[in-house]
C-alpha cells in the first residue's frame, strides 16, 4: 500500500489529468479543438501509478490516448492545451497537437499516433541509456490493440534479446477502437505471449492506484537492476469512445455501468482512511486542481495563433542542410 | 589519392567516423565479423570497436530503424544498414511516419542524426525483390535527406558528411558497384549535400542521372563523342537538397536534357527533374525533355529480360542523338 504522501500525489495525478480530460472534451463541444482527441478517463490510476516511480531522468513514451501518461510524467497541462487548442506556447509549436505532445526536458518523449510505433523507439532509447551507462529506466505505455501489432513483437524479441532497462504497461481498455479482445487475440490471456518471448509479466487492477504503483515499482527497480524487461498487464476501461467522434455503442450499458463502478478516483477516496488521508485533503485537491485547470484553459485560449512561417521551420534543423536548401524549405 | 574500390571507400568513412565520434555506431543485420555485412561494407569494424558499436539484431527492420529512432532523440548517432533496400518496406512505418517527421511533430525539440544505408539496385539478376531503386519513396516524404554516390569518392565523402550532420539521411548505395574502383582522397573528405557534380562538360545536351546511372552516361558519353556530340553529366550526389542551379545551369547551356534513371520511368525522381526544368528552364529549351529509365515492370531473373527493362547504354545514347537531331520543337523561340 502507498505511503500517505505517495497516496496524495497520485491521487492529485489522477484529478489532474481526469480534470484536463473532461475539459478537453468541453472545449472540443465547443469546436475549440482542432481535429480529434482520444481521452483515457477512468484509465488515470495506470500513469499515476506508474509514474510514482519515476525519476525526473527516467523516460516515457506513450500512444494516441496519451494525454494521462503524459500529465503523469510532469509535462504541464498549461502546454499541453495551447498545443491542442493549435495556439503558441504549446509544447511542439501548435504542429503535433494530442496525438504528438512531447517534452524531451523530461523524458517524455512524446505520444505516436501509429499504434505500436512507440515500441521499438523506447527499446531504442534504451539501449541508449545501456550504452550511455545511465540507470534511466525507459517506461513504453501501449493500448490493448497493439499485442497484435507487428512492432510489438519485433520489440519483445529485441528487448529481452539486449536485456533492456524497458517497462511495457499495457494500457488495457478493453477495445482496439470498437474490437474487443476476444476478436482480435488467439490467447486473450497476453502473459502468455509475452512470457513466451521471456519477458516478465504481471496483471494488475489498473483501476486500483496501490496495485499498480506497487507492481510498476518491482517492475522498474527490476529494469534499473539491469535485470531486463518487464511487461504490465493492467485491465482498465475507458469512460468515453474511441474518440471524440465515437459514442462507443458498440459497448453495452451493463458494461459502462460495471466499470463506472470501478471509477479509479472513487476508487481512491474509499482507500482514504487506509492511508491516513481525510476527505477533506481530497476536496482540497480537487479544489486546487480545479482551479489550476481553469487558469491553464484561460492562459492557453489568451496564446496567438503561431505565426504561418512555423509550418515551413522544423523539417529540417541541421544548418549546412538548411544552407542547401537556399536558407529555408520551400 | 588512393585506389579503393567503393565498398571499401564507404567502409573507410565509417571506421573514420567512429573514430572521430564515440556516438557514432552501427545497427542492422549480419553487420558484425567475420561476414561483415552481406555486401561486406561493414568488414572489420565489429572487430575493431567491438561489438558493442556494431549491433547485430534480429531480422526485423521496422524494430530496427525504431530502435535507431530511439537511440538517436537521446544522444545517440546510429547508421542503419538495411541489407537491400526492397526490405526497408518492412520498415515503412518508421520510415515515413517516425523518423523524417519526429522533429516537426514536437516543433524542433530533437536532432535526428540518424543515417540509414540502403543497398539498391539491379543489373545482377536478383528479380523483383532484391534490386529495386525505390529512391522515389523517400524524396517524396518531407524530412529524409536522401544521397545516391556514383562513385568511391562520392560514397566516402557523403557518407562522412552524411553521419555528421543532424537530420535524417537515407543513403542508398549501388549494389553493382560496390566493386567498382575509383580514387578516394585519403582522411577529411566531406563532400556537401545539395551540390550536384558536373562529371563532364559539353554543349549539346545535358545528362542528368545519379548513383549508378552516372557511369551508363559517362559511356554513353564517350560514344557520342566519336560522333561528335558533347554531353554534359550532371551527377546529382543528392536528391534532397537537390542542385536545381546545377541543372537549370546546364540546361540553359545546352538547351537539351535527358534524365537518366535505373527506377521504373513512372512517378520516379526523373519526372520531378523534368518538372523542375520544364517550370523554371522551359526558356532554354530547344527540344521536349526526354526520360531514358527502367520500364514500368518488375524486374525480371534471367539477364536477357532485365537488361531490356533496365537502361542500356545504347539507350542512352539513342535518346541523346535524339534530341541533337531534333530540330527545335518550340520553333524559333530561341
Amino acid at each position: 500500500m502507498l505511503a500517505r504522501s505517495e497516496f496524495l500525489k497520485a491521487y492529485e495525478t489522477m484529478r489532474l489529468i481526469r480534470e484536463f480530460e473532461e475539459a478537453l472534451l468541453r472545449l472540443h463541444g465547443q469546436a475549440k479543438v482542432p481535429g480529434f482527441v482520444h481521452l483515457s478517463v477512468w484509465q488515470e490510476a495506470v500513469p499515476a501509478g506508474v509514474s510514482l516511480n519515476l525519476r525526473r531522468d527516467d523516460l516515457m513514451i506513450s500512444t494516441h490516448r496519451g494525454h494521462g501518461d503524459l500529465i503523469a510524467k510532469g509535462v504541464a497541462v498549461e502546454g499541453m492545451f495551447a498545443e491542442l487548442l493549435g495556439r503558441q506556447g504549446g509544447y511542439c509549436r501548435a504542429k503535433g497537437g494530442s496525438m504528438h505532445v512531447t517534452d524531451l526536458t523530461i523524458g517524455a518523449l512524446g505520444a505516436n499516433g501509429i499504434v505500436g510505433a512507440c515500441m521499438p523507439i523506447a527499446a531504442g532509447a534504451a539501449l541508449s541509456m545501456k550504452k550511455q551507462g545511465r540507470d534511466a529506466v525507459v517506461v513504453a505505455y501501449v493500448g490493448d490493440g497493439a499485442i497484435a501489432n507487428g512492432e510489438t513483437h519485433e520489440t519483445l524479441n529485441m528487448a529481452v534479446l539486449w536485456c533492456l532497462p524497458l517497462v511495457f504497461v499495457r494500457t488495457d481498455n478493453q477495445y482496439a477502437e470498437s474490437t474487443p479482445a476476444r476478436t482480435y487475440c488467439g490467447i486473450p490471456d497476453v502473459i502468455r505471449y509475452v512470457e513466451g518471448y521471456g519477458v516478465c509479466a504481471e496483471a494488475v487492477d489498473g483501476n486500483d492506484v496501490d496495485a499498480v504503483a506497487e507492481a510498476a515499482g518491482r517492475a522498474i527497480a527490476h529494469a534499473r537492476s539491469g535485470a531486463g524487461p518487464s511487461f504490465l498487464q493492467c485491465s482498465t476501461y475507458r469512460k468515453y469512445g474511441h474518440n471524440t467522434a465515437d459514442v462507443g455503442a458498440y459497448r453495452t450499458a451493463d458494461e459502462v455501468e460495471t466499470w463506472r463502478a470501478r471509477d479509479p478516483l472513487d476508487r481512491a477516496r474509499g482507500a482514504a482512511a487506509a492511508h491516513s488521508v481525510t476527505a477533506g485533503e481530497l476536496e482540497a485537491i480537487d479544489a486546487t486542481v480545479a482551479e489550476r485547470i481553469e487558469h491553464a484553459i484561460q492562459w492557453a485560449e489568451e496564446q496567438p495563433e503561431p505565426p504561418l512561417d512555423w509550418a515551413f521551420e522544423d523539417v529540417y534543423g541541421d544548418s549546412a542542410v538548411l544552407q542547401a536548401f537556399g536558407g529555408r524549405v520551400r | 589519392m588512393t585506389m579503393l574500390r567503393y565498398r571499401a571507400a564507404l567502409n573507410e568513412a565509417l571506421r573514420e567516423e567512429m573514430d572521430r565520434d564515440p556516438r557514432v555506431f552501427l545497427i542492422g543485420e549480419d553487420l558484425r565479423d567475420p561476414w561483415g555485412g552481406t555486401f561486406r561494407v561493414t568488414q572489420g569494424l565489429s572487430t575493431v570497436y567491438g561489438e558493442d558499436r556494431v549491433l547485430n539484431t534480429p531480422i526485423a527492420e521496422n524494430g530496427i530503424v525504431g530502435v535507431a529512432l530511439g537511440c538517436a532523440i537521446t544522444g545517440l548517432r546510429p547508421v542503419v544498414e538495411l541489407m537491400h533496400m526492397d526490405f526497408a518496406m518492412m520498415a515503412m512505418d518508421q520510415l515515413v511516419n517516425q523518423v523524417p517527421k519526429y522533429r516537426y511533430m514536437t516543433g524542433g525539440q530533437a536532432d535526428i542524426p540518424l543515417v540509414v544505408r540502403m543497398p539498391a539496385g539491379g543489373y545482377k539478376s536478383s528479380a523483383a525483390q532484391h534490386g529495386q531503386c525505390l529512391e522515389a519513396l523517400f524524396t517524396h516524404v518531407p524530412g529524409w535527406l536522401v544521397a545516391a554516390p556514383s562513385n568511391p569518392a562520392d560514397a566516402k565523402g557523403l557518407l562522412k558528411t552524411a553521419i555528421r550532420l543532424d537530420d535524417p539521411v537515407l543513403f542508398m548505395e549501388h549494389k553493382h558497384m560496390y566493386m567498382l574502383q575509383g580514387e578516394v582522397p585519403p582522411g577529411e573528405h566531406l563532400v556537401p549535400f545539395g551540390k550536384a557534380d558536373i562529371k563532364r562538360t559539353g554543349s549539346d545536351c545535358t545528362i542528368v542521372a545519379w548513383s549508378k546511372m552516372v557511369n551508363l552516361s559517362l559511356e554513353a558519353a564517350e560514344l557520342l563523342a566519336r560522333a561528335s556530340i558533347e554531353v554534359e553529366i550532371v551527377d546529382l550526389r543528392t536528391l534532397v537538397p537537390l542542385d536545381e542551379q546545377a541543372i537549370l545551369g546546364s540546361v540553359q547551356k545546352t538547351g537539351r536534357l535527358v534524365i537518366v534513371q535505373e527506377a521504373p520511368e513512372r512517378s520516379g525522381f526523373g519526372a520531378e527533374v523534368a518538372a523542375i526544368v520544364a517550370d523554371r528552364g522551359f526558356r532554354y529549351l530547344k527540344t521536349n525533355i526526354r526520360r531514358v529509365a527502367g520500364r514500368n515492370v518488375p524486374l525480371p531473373m534471367a539477364p536477357v529480360l532485365e537488361n531490356a527493362v533496365l537502361p542500356q547504354v545504347d539507350w542512352i545514347v539513342k535518346a541523346v542523338g535524339d534530341a541533337v537531331a531534333t530540330a527545335p520543337a518550340i520553333g524559333g523561340i530561341r
